[in-house]
């Protein structure tokens, strides 16, 4: 009996269907990743091949990006031609004569850019929400399929602690971000374009807070659950220790002439079951990571256009209004971060996960 | 989430609507006083949350 067997038969036992549709889901829409299966990765660390191809994925971030900023451009044009309207408005104020007549137009012209705004931030608003749910959905589909592995392998207490901890975490940060963080992120977005309509400032600090309080909370919330989760595993991972290894001594010395032999292939197929675990890892790595990137590329694709319209109407438009426009990019740019923030404590818990165990590794 | 919302929406369009109204104001001696009190009660509008909270607890 070799390891490809035993691999064989852990992999036949598994039902991977639900896990292989979210793969193809993740790798069709944008495509960074190429589609990959359990076997493919299995076979490729088992030969010592590289998992992936570097060039190709670079180079179709590429192609993503430039493909953003041209579907975000038209957005930008209809910005910065309502900003040249401002500046004609705010120029020829003098040949009015009333003075009214022009900051009326220029508050109007202001509410027109508001619209066009709110629409767009709106859009990435929802889509943010989306991508925060299917990550979700996918860990929640990852952890059945991973914790029984674990628990195959010896992890028995490990198997039996991590598991609702960490469905519980990933449950309760997508509640948070979805109820808390990112509407804080939103309301902060429209209350700057609120504050672009008038001369003064009346909740510019209002928006700066909200923002501030919503990267605050989003690291307070990965450092809390993170850091619960992290030493749930540490601790139960020297129990699973002294289990497995005792189970493995009294194998070797108390049964007579085969016990030596059966020690090690118990050694053995625990390690090929840890190989499937960390192959089924890989994968989980790689659907949130192809999962993150499209919209990541995407959002930041927006915030450069905000940023770029916010500096050609600098020279042009009023003061607020570029303002306002630099601070929409900026806060496009915070849910990413907040979005990223959030991919990243996934990624710890299926780290953490495929760190443990792996054969006579059960040592701590 | 609802009073929220509502809270967001009342700010825009008081905010908004006091701007048109001080555009319009003729220039009597009477437009600083309005515009302190508009700036009143805008002030009023964002508070709002907190005094809602404080009715609640």
């Amino acid at each position: 009996m070799d390891h490809e067997t035993i691999i064989e038969e852990q992999l036949d036992s598994m039902d991977l269907s639900e896990l292989e549709d979210i793969m193809g889901e993740a790798t069709q829409s944008g495509g960074v990743f190429d589609e990959i299966t359990v076997d493919q990765i299995i076979d490729n660390l088992l030969n010592g091949q590289p998992l992936f191809d570097s060039d190709r994925i670079i180079d179709n971030l590429i192609d993503l990006f430039l493909m953003e900023v041209k579907s975000s451009v038209f957005l930008g044009c209809e910005i910065l031609a309502v900003c040249i309207i401002i500046g004609l408005l705010s120029n020829f104020s003098n040949s009015f004569g009333n003075k009214t007549v022009s900051s009326l137009g220029t508050v109007i012209c202001s509410c027109v850019i508001i619209a066009l705004c709110i629409g767009n931030f709106y859009q990435t608003y929802e889509y943010c929400q989306d991508t925060m749910n299917t990550m979700t959905t996918t860990m929640e589909i990852l952890l059945p399929i991973m914790i029984p592995l674990l628990i195959a392998m010896g992890g028995i207490s490990s198997g039996g602690i991590l598991n609702p901890v960490i469905i519980g975490a990933v449950t309760g940060f997508n509640f948070f971000m979805q109820h808390v963080v990112l509407p804080m992120v939103f309301l902060s977005a429209v209350f700057i374009l609120i504050n672009s309509i008038t001369e003064k400032d009346y909740v510019k600090k209002l928006s700066g807070f909200l923002r501030k309080a919503a990267i605050f909370l989003t690291g307070l919330a990965v450092t809390i659950f993170s850091g619960i989760t992290a030493i749930q595993g540490i601790v139960t991972k020297s129990a699973d220790g002294i289990l497995i290894n005792t189970a493995r001594f009294s194998l070797d010395n108390f049964v007579p002439i085969v016990g030596g032999f059966a020690a090690d292939s118990l050694d053995m197929v625990i390690s090929c079951v840890g190989l499937v675990k960390n192959a089924i890892g890989i994968i989980g790595i790689i659907i949130i990571i192809s999962l993150l990137i499209i919209p990541v590329i995407k959002i930041l694709s927006i915030a450069v256009v905000y940023k770029v319209i916010a500096i050609a109407a600098e020279p042009i438009a009023t003061k607020n209004i570029s303002d306002s426009l630099n601070e929409i990019g900026t806060a496009a740019i915070t849910m990413t971060v907040v979005l990223a923030v959030g991919a990243l404590m996934f990624l710890i818990f299926i780290t953490i996960i495929m760190g443990m165990g792996g054969g006579s590794l059960w040592t701590s | 989430m609802d009073i929220l919302k509502q809270w967001v929406s009342n700010l825009f369009i008081i905010i908004l609507a006091l701007t048109f109204i001080e555009l319009l104001l003729p220039d009597t001696s009477m437009g600083k006083y309005l515009k302190f009190i508009f700036s009143l009660v805008i002030m009023a509008t964002i508070l709002y949350p907190i005094i809602y909270l404080m009715g609640e607890y």
